[in-house]
């Protein structure tokens, strides 16, 4: 009796289904896992979040008057103090469990005879000492700013030892350290007005989706992009003698794989709807300040809508590596990598505009990219209709290959 | 020993037999690779288009050329006027724009000489924030060497007064009369190594790798489970079934791992290799025991399955991969990768890793002696 499409989609539906109140946990702490990755990045990127001040420790000789003054004037004075809270210790492996410890960022290790090498116009360098191990965007900022600080000191310091030298040669009567002093004192001034130095005008924010919404789209679609993950232990049970058998009586490799790729999208739609709907049912203002933006019930639903579209391109993407990589393990480092290698470059991970202005025109054209541009046009409130038919092209083309490999596969077996 | 080697020999085979491992296991290197070519062309954490009025105006030019030309994680874009430096602000491919007025020697002469003025404007669409305080003191050091000139001659002129009066070429002279070759401010990381030159979009790189084998070492946790329930390993005595999954787990996760090591030294983000070597042996026994464990804990594949993603998306935000949660430090203890990436630079963490290790097979064997009793009973 030749298989009917409607009984095998019922029967692999039914064994998807199986796995909805698992699936459904973990789509929740998926969710919750997510939160936590868009809200640590946003609190790193925010602009207009309440300044989250660097912690750098100092040790040094602070009984010297001029490591003093200019501490005092680091922790009182200078407009640095609103991005750095400076911390003294007394020993440098007080500051090094500090830092390993992660309370401090950083760590300066003033030497004990700096300021006296400094008069003899040697130079005794300040040790920066950054965190270990992956070094972070935070940190390469603040170690590119700390050399253009040790830049600053040096020009400083060729002015001040030349007038010294200018004094010693052109005006023996006067002290020469003294002439130096006075001069510090000057460059001290400049360097604590450098705020006045500056007119800054505010500009209205661009059209387009802000950093907050960005991120949280990107986050979203590297959420569905993992969860191709949560289906492993599903597809780790296929049986290929099935899919032959099938075909032996007559149901060819674009039926079955309708049927199984339709019962999977169910599962993950039907997933995100029994999310998506108690969500949506009571709320009025979805409080989502934490992430940078308050997402009303207007722009929830809009962006729920948004993610089946989403998802149904993401779970046509993981049903074809299924289909590509037989075996567990191969499958789930596959869906790995394609989910880490597509979600980087599209701006789920660090924001787009950190890349080369070729390769955020470029992600826009990847599937990722195409999600991430659709759902953040439904915060917008914007069409992106080249979005959207990019997601039905990857979606039908993501399909279509797993036909072709089904296909492929059942010629090979003899099927 | 002769059987581990068979053993070891099977085991592989049954995923080197998959065309898809293999070309799994070589996009690896591909991929990375090919981030590295991303990391050298032009972008920037954040993008400031720059506008002179009067190019030749030496300061401005002076200024235009440090931030230019010095390697930087900021991106800088050349404007013709000032609208288009504003407009690239307005349509957000640039996150400021600094415009530098037509008069800025002038200017800063007059600061140099203790009047107020203005350097620069700067145009932006956000208040406030870290990122900005830190990209202003870039604008700052960018005019500072003439300003630092300039308030030096007015000191000598205008204070110290030196006669006969000093030429420009004499005051220059005396200013420049210190040959300096050493940095004021050495960077350095906890294992007194130099600063790493690395492109800030390479430096997930070795983090994705971690993550990569322990990904391994999870799906050969969820093969593993599919292998017992087709009784698979049925044959094998029960004492070296205990062993077993351990084994299991440490194939794929070896053969994941040499890859990271080898892409991790041929795309420059590796030091030593003897320490990339050990550092990633070690990692690799904390992977397999994580893994045994969360198979232990789980029990089949559905529920391992399930947990997969959600431990895949914790370690991403929990592990220093792209930032450090210091204040989730607790939960960020749990996982391997966190010891793995501080352990590149901090030798400690080798010590806390080779603990960590001993704690997750420790408790794996426990968990599953725990489960042995419950079924017995």
């Amino acid at each position: 009796m030749k298989p009917r499409f409607w009984s095998y989609f019922a029967l692999q539906l039914r064994r998807m289904l199986r796995q909805l109140p698992a699936t459904l946990l973990v789509t929740v702490l998926l969710l919750m896992s997510a939160g936590l990755l868009a809200n640590a990045m946003l609190e790193k990127n925010r602009a207009d979040a309440p300044v989250q001040p660097l912690k750098l420790g100092m040790i040094g000789d602070f009984d010297n008057e001029y490591l003093r003054f200019g501490l005092f004037a680091i922790q009182h004075l200078d407009p640095s103090r609103y991005s750095a809270d400076i911390l003294v210790f007394d020993t440098e492996d007080e500051a090094r469990s500090e830092l390993l410890l992660g309370r401090i960022n950083a760590y300066f290790r003033i030497p004990d005879t700096f300021v006296e090498s400094i008069q003899r116009g040697e130079i005794e360098p300040i040790r920066y000492v950054a965190t270990s191990g992956s070094v972070s965007l935070g940190s390469a900022l603040t170690d590119e700013i700390v050399a253009a600080v040790g830049e600053l000191l040096s020009a400083t310091q060729d002015a001040v030892y030349g007038t010294q030298h200018l004094v010693e040669d052109r005006l023996p009567k006067m002290k020469s350290w003294q002439a130096g002093d006075a001069l510090g004192q000057l460059y001290i001034e400049q360097v604590l007005d450098r705020a006045a130095m500056f007119e800054t005008e505010i500009l209205d924010a661009p059209a387009g989706m802000d950093l907050a919404q960005s991120m949280l789209c990107g986050v979203l679609v590297l959420f569905l992009m993992l969860w191709g993950i949560t289906a492993g232990g599903v597809f780790a049970r296929r049986e290929p003698e099935l899919a032959q058998l099938l075909h032996a009586r007559g149901m060819g490799a674009a039926r079955q794989t309708a049927a199984e790729l339709g019962a999977y999208l169910a599962l993950l739609l039907l997933t995100l709807v029994l999310i998506a709907v108690p969500l949506l049912i009571g709320i009025r203002k979805l409080d989502l300040e934490a992430l940078g933006l308050s997402l009303r019930s207007a722009a929830f639903t809009r962006l729920s809508l948004r993610m089946m579209g989403a998802a149904l391109m993401a779970g046509a993407l993981q049903f074809l590596l299924y289909e590509l990589s037989q075996g567990v393990i191969q499958s789930v480092l596959l869906q790995f990598l394609t989910a880490m290698a597509l979600g980087y470059v599209s701006g789920c991970l660090y924001p787009i505009r950190f890349f080369p202005e070729w390769m955020q025109q470029a992600a826009q054209w990847l599937p990722t990219g195409c999600a991430v541009t659709f759902l953040g046009a439904g915060l917008t409130r914007r069409a992106a209709p080249a979005a959207a038919l990019g997601l039905a092209l990857y979606t039908a083309l993501f399909a279509a290959a797993a036909i072709w490999l089904r296909r492929r596969r059942l010629a090979q077996s003899g099927g | 020993m002769k059987r581990v080697f068979i053993w070891f020999a099977l085991l592989n085979k049954r995923l080197f037999r998959r065309v898809s491992f293999w070309l799994i296991l070589a996009a690896v290197p591909l991929l990375v690779l090919s981030l590295r070519l991303l990391s050298e062309q032009e972008s920037g954490v954040t993008t400031v288009a720059l506008y002179a009025e009067d190019a030749e105006d030496p300061a401005a030019g002076a200024a235009l050329d440090r931030l230019t030309t010095q390697k930087s994680v900021m991106r800088y874009i050349l404007c013709d006027s000032e609208r288009a430096a504003k407009s690239l602000v307005a349509s957000g491919r640039a996150d400021m724009a600094w415009v530098f007025p037509a008069d800025l020697s002038a200017r800063i002469d007059q600061r140099g000489g203790g009047e107020s003025a203005r350097l620069a404007r700067i145009y932006t669409c956000e208040g406030g924030g870290i990122l900005q305080s830190l990209t202003r003191e870039k604008l700052f050091a960018a005019v500072y060497p003439e300003l630092a000139y300039s308030v030096y001659t007015h000191y000598v002129r205008d204070t110290l007064r030196p006669r006969p009066a000093l030429s420009d070429a004499e005051l220059e002279d005396y200013y420049h009369s210190i040959e300096r070759r050493d940095r004021l401010i050495e960077l350095k990381h906890l294992d007194s190594s130099g600063g790493e030159d690395t492109g800030y979009l390479l430096m997930p790189a070795r983090g994705l790798l971690a993550l990569l084998v322990m990904m391994a070492a999870l799906a050969s946790a969820l093969y593993y489970l599919h292998d017992e329930a087709l009784d698979s390993f049925v044959w094998v005595s029960r004492r070296r079934r205990r062993l077993l999954p351990y084994l299991c787990h440490l194939i794929p996760v070896l053969d994941t791992a040499a890859v990271a090591v080898v892409t991790l030294l041929i795309s420059g983000l590796g030091g030593a290799w003897y320490r990339e070597l050990a550092l990633m042996a070690l990692y690799a026994l904390a992977c397999v025991g994580f893994a045994e464990l969360m198979r232990r804990l789980a029990g089949d594949t559905a529920r391992l399955g399930v947990a997969i993603p959600i431990l895949t998306l914790a370690m991403l935000a929990l592990a220093p991969i792209f930032f450090d949660l210091r204040k989730w430090r607790a939960l960020q203890l749990l996982f391997p990768p966190f010891y793995y990436l501080n352990g590149v630079h901090n030798p400690m963490y080798f010590g806390f890793l080779a603990a960590y290790t001993l704690a997750v097979f420790a408790l794996s064997c426990a968990v599953g002696r725990v489960r042995e009793h419950i079924a017995r009973q």
